[in-house]
């Protein structure tokens, strides 16, 4: 009797003991808030240099002004501690001291009109330019905000994010790690590592004409594609085929075609709607998609092929010289964890490399 | 840590409780071979008041031959596992055999029966257990699928919000505020509140907008016709002529850039529907409040995601969500008879060769239920609407060739998630039946046991470890806490859905009683605060919060 009591107790105890802990915070919340859901911040590519820009304009007015009409290099610390070097423009900021030694300061930047800036020097504070700034060779910068154009040389690195109202140009080897946008043109050369990317208008330079189609190939008379074997869906405008599907060269088709496994657009076809494969996706050169592009692993886009949607891969995107993405006032976005774009691509609107961008060398 | 830190999992206690229950079975067992030492035929003289004294057996007797089974001698007493052929049961002896009845009444076809049964029932837990594993290991350590979260510049398609609203005075003003404050460009987007038969003054507050915001809100006021969500929002889609339609219920607020979130993958052309993730904001009301957000959390945070990783079948919602109209249009559009016309949708999507997607980082409040009647309610009607989907579409998935294995094995999972409530609560009853009724107590109580375990950490509604990664995932800490108090939410909704299921088996169909739509409380009074803005610490560089100066 006195085992089975102790084993009815032993259990009992073993029923309750988890649910102290439960009872507690069911009596005593401490974790009954709901979930934070982040319902003003838009992700918009320009968020950070939007907020520098309120702060320069909130705190920093009065040292820029002060830089600009007396033509002196003005130091002050703002309340919290902040040092901050306001230079007049044309000039680059003088160091001295342990930072001209060290070729590194902490203190933020500030230039009146156009900045200039060293070779060879780490500024780890924000850097704004009134005018346009222009940096020389081998800089490592935290952030940079232009009125006008910035031009860095090569080999820069840009921690966290640039932001020109004009054109941007990172030179050979440059690292644009976090973001980096423009209001009109951003230029990337050779060797380039990027993050994300957004301008009307982005070149990797140098850029490449296109081949010229040759009066046989305009003149041609494109050929509708055949409908493919193992079409599982031809309604709604859509072809839905199960295993790979082929658009063959020169040939064309309207509407959105989806492969359960590889795609190919070839050498010169076109398709009036977007396309998707659920594995690789290839355009090879000189094809054009009038819509998305989106594969379950890779796309890549030969030679002088085009693509005005969207181009989306779970795994790369490769991007050969004279493709154009998007068009003028059509803005798109490449996105995928790795893209790779060759000199002398173009692209209209946002690149978002989740693990790494890079422009072949 | 305490040395009784493990105790606070309930799937080990419930482990060292079934260990310490088969121990105390298996000492009953031992104390029964002693009593049972009496020579054969003790139970006749004991019914007969013990006045024939027991025959003495020769040693060599009792100890060789084995006795014969039930089975007879064509099968030795090891391999009694084996099942004959119904036609070669016999009449059962009393107490011989292998799961030999105690009582008189059940038949040892009976016990084999009912164990086969049970078994049955648990293997479909472990199918399912299995399933809850491999999602919450999928969330904490595979390879995460957010594809289209990136896309922030597109030629945007055109949209119709739709904001579905019955009585909905309370809510429908916040709602209509955060929509016509999203970033999209507004010559793409069109609100169009969708007012059901109210007879508060929704009405009167969606004119009110219309008014104030001209050419922005195109108000579908519908005074008639067939009750239900899935009825007005078929009246209101004959209206639009957009390319994709969102819809939100009247209690949702959505954040400036969910339009776009939801909208972007639709620029993938195999792209049917979209779901965002569902987020309760009054948690903190009372205790169910706070299960339910524990249970949503997994359900999104881990279960849907999961589905997305894996590219299986992550279901539309219904709310914050979103449908090609050409898809729709393509598939029949809305089914007024559809009780949850959701998951409808998502199946006949699927079978039409349209994916969901589920977009986990697009998210937007909504309010659970704060009593436990409109919870039972809410839960039975889920319960319903899905074993209604079940009847019409498992066998369609299951012989589509076009839907791959891993969408097929998992969409007949998901439509099967509401029938393993009865299934289970079925199981429990047998392994109880079992228990007491048998003899064979290593195997029926272990069973049983594992039954009772099943419901309390494996079973179909107690997803523990896809709560407990979710919560992790969230980033949140001491409300896992509660996560044990869940056995009792999950208990409710178990009882819910086998008394939904029952009544729609048999009273609906039977009686031909038509299926009613019956829409949930909102806790939200009018002119109540509206939904504050949310910013993580730490989510602002310190120059946004003007820090510096």
């Amino acid at each position: 009797m006195i085992g089975l009591l102790l084993l009815a107790l032993s259990c009992a105890v073993l029923f309750l003991l988890p649910l102290a802990p439960a009872a507690l915070e069911w009596l005593h919340p401490s974790d009954a808030a709901p979930l934070n859901v982040v319902r003003e911040y838009g992700g918009h590519i320009g968020h950070f240099a939007a907020g520098f820009q309120r702060f320069v304009d909130a705190q920093l007015r009065p040292y820029l002004g002060r830089a600009g009409t007396d033509g002196t290099q003005v130091e002050a610390a703002l309340s919290n501690g902040t040092q901050v070097i306001a230079v007049p423009a044309d000039r680059a900021p003088r160091l001295q001291g342990r930072e001209a030694d060290a070729r590194e300061t902490t203190r933020l930047v500030l230039g009146a009109g156009d900045l200039m800036l060293p070779n060879d020097h780490i500024f780890s504070g924000e850097v704004y330019a009134e005018g346009s700034l222009r940096g020389g060779s081998g800089l490592v910068l935290r952030a940079v905000l232009a009125k006008g154009d910035i031009r860095l040389g090569a080999e820069t690195y840009v921690l966290r994010w640039l932001h020109a109202d004009g054109v941007a140009v990172a030179g050979e080897g440059s690292r644009l790690y976090g973001r980096a946008s423009a209001g009109q043109r951003l230029l990337l050369g050779p060797g380039c590592r990027f993050g994300r990317m957004y301008a009307p208008r982005i070149e990797f330079t140098p850029l490449v004409r296109p081949a010229p189609a040759s009066p046989r190939q305009r003149l041609r008379r494109r050929e509708a594609m055949e409908a493919p074997p193992r079409l599982q869906a031809g309604d709604m405008g859509r072809w839905l085929v199960r295993g790979d599907l082929a658009v063959a060269g020169g040939t064309w088709h309207r509407g959105h075609l989806i492969a359960s496994a590889d795609l190919l657009v070839g050498a010169g076809a076109f398709v009036a709607g977007s396309i998707k494969g659920n594995r690789d996706v290839l355009l090879d050169s000189g094809s054009r998609v009038h819509g998305s592009v989106v594969a379950g692993a890779r796309v890549v886009m030969e030679r002088d092929s085009q693509a005005m949607g969207p181009i989306v891969a779970e795994d790369v995107v490769e991007i050969g010289p004279g493709c154009v993405v998007g068009a003028p006032g059509h803005p798109t976005t490449i996105t995928a964890p790795r893209i790779r774009i060759a000199p002398g691509a173009l692209v209209y609107g946002s690149i978002w490399a989740r693990e790494e961008g890079e422009v072949l060398a | 840590m305490s040395p009784f830190s493990f105790l606070k999992r309930p799937f080990l206690s419930c482990l060292v409780a079934g260990g310490l229950l088969l121990a105390a079975g298996q000492l009953r067992a031992a104390e029964g071979e002693g009593v049972g030492e009496a020579p054969a035929g003790g139970a006749t003289a004991e019914a007969m008041g013990g006045e024939v004294p027991a025959p003495v057996v020769p040693l060599d007797v009792a100890v060789r031959p084995e006795p014969p089974t039930y089975y007879g001698d064509a099968v030795p007493p090891e391999a009694v596992l084996r099942i004959k052929p119904v036609s070669e049961w016999q009449p059962l002896p009393p107490d011989a055999g292998f799961v030999s009845s105690r009582l008189t009444q059940i038949s040892n076809e009976t016990a084999v029966t009912a164990l086969v049964l049970l078994f049955f029932v648990l293997a479909l837990i472990v199918v399912y257990t299995l399933r809850h594993y491999y999602f919450a290991f999928n969330r904490l350590f595979g390879r995460q699928r957010h594809p289209y979260v990136d896309i922030d510049t597109a030629d945007w398609p055109t949209v119709t919000v739709f904001i579905a609203a019955h009585n909905e005075e309370a809510v429908i003003a916040n709602s209509l505020e955060a929509l016509l404050d999203v970033d999209y460009p507004p010559e793409r987007i069109r609100l169009m509140p969708v007012n059901d038969r109210s007879t508060d003054r929704t009405r009167e507050i969606i004119d009110s907008y219309v008014v104030r915001f001209p050419g922005r809100i195109t108000p579908f006021h519908r005074s008639g016709g067939k009750p239900g969500k899935s009825a007005a929002l078929k009246d209101a889609t004959e209206l639009v002529e957009s390319d994709i339609i969102i819809i939100f219920d009247a209690d949702y607020v959505p954040g400036k850039g969910l339009i776009k979130q939801l909208v972007a993958p639709f620029l993938d052309p195999e792209t049917g529907a979209v779901m965002g993730r569902v987020v309760p904001l009054n948690t903190g009301s009372n205790l169910l409040t706070r299960l339910l957000d524990l249970e949503r959390s997994g359900g999104y945070q881990v279960d849907q995601q999961a589905r997305m990783n894996l590219r299986m079948v992550p279901q539309y919602g219904g709310t914050v969500g979103g449908v090609r109209r050409i898809a729709l249009e393509g598939i029949g559009g809305w089914r007024d008879d559809a009780l949850a016309e959701d998951t409808d949708l998502t199946y006949r999507l699927l079978l039409s060769g349209w994916k969901t997607v589920y977009q986990n980082r697009s998210e937007c409040y909504e309010e659970v239920p704060e009593s436990w009647p409109v919870r039972v309610r809410q839960i039975m009607r889920w319960a319903k609407g899905h074993n209604q989907a079940a009847l019409r579409y498992a066998g369609r998935l299951l012989f589509n060739r076009g839907v791959s294995f891993a969408e097929r094995m998992d969409g007949l999972l998901l439509l099967g998630v509401y029938a393993m409530s009865p299934l289970l609560l079925f199981g429990w009853m047998l392994a109880i039946f079992l228990f007491y009724c048998t003899t064979n107590q290593w195997l029926s109580g272990a069973l049983a046991m594992f039954a009772l375990m099943g419901y309390g950490a494996l079973g179909n509604f107690a997803a523990y470890f896809e709560i407990s990664a979710a919560v992790h995932l969230d980033g949140n800490r001491n409300r896992i806490r509660l996560l044990p108090l869940n056995l009792f939410g999950f208990l409710i909704s178990l009882l819910s859905i086998a008394r939904a299921t029952w009544n729609q088996f048999f009273f609906d169909w039977l009686l031909r009683r038509s299926l009613v739509w019956d829409k949930t409380v909102r806790y939200r009074q009018p002119g109540a605060t509206p939904v504050p803005v949310h910013l993580p610490a730490g989510a602002t560089p310190h120059h946004q919060t003007g820090s510096v100066g």
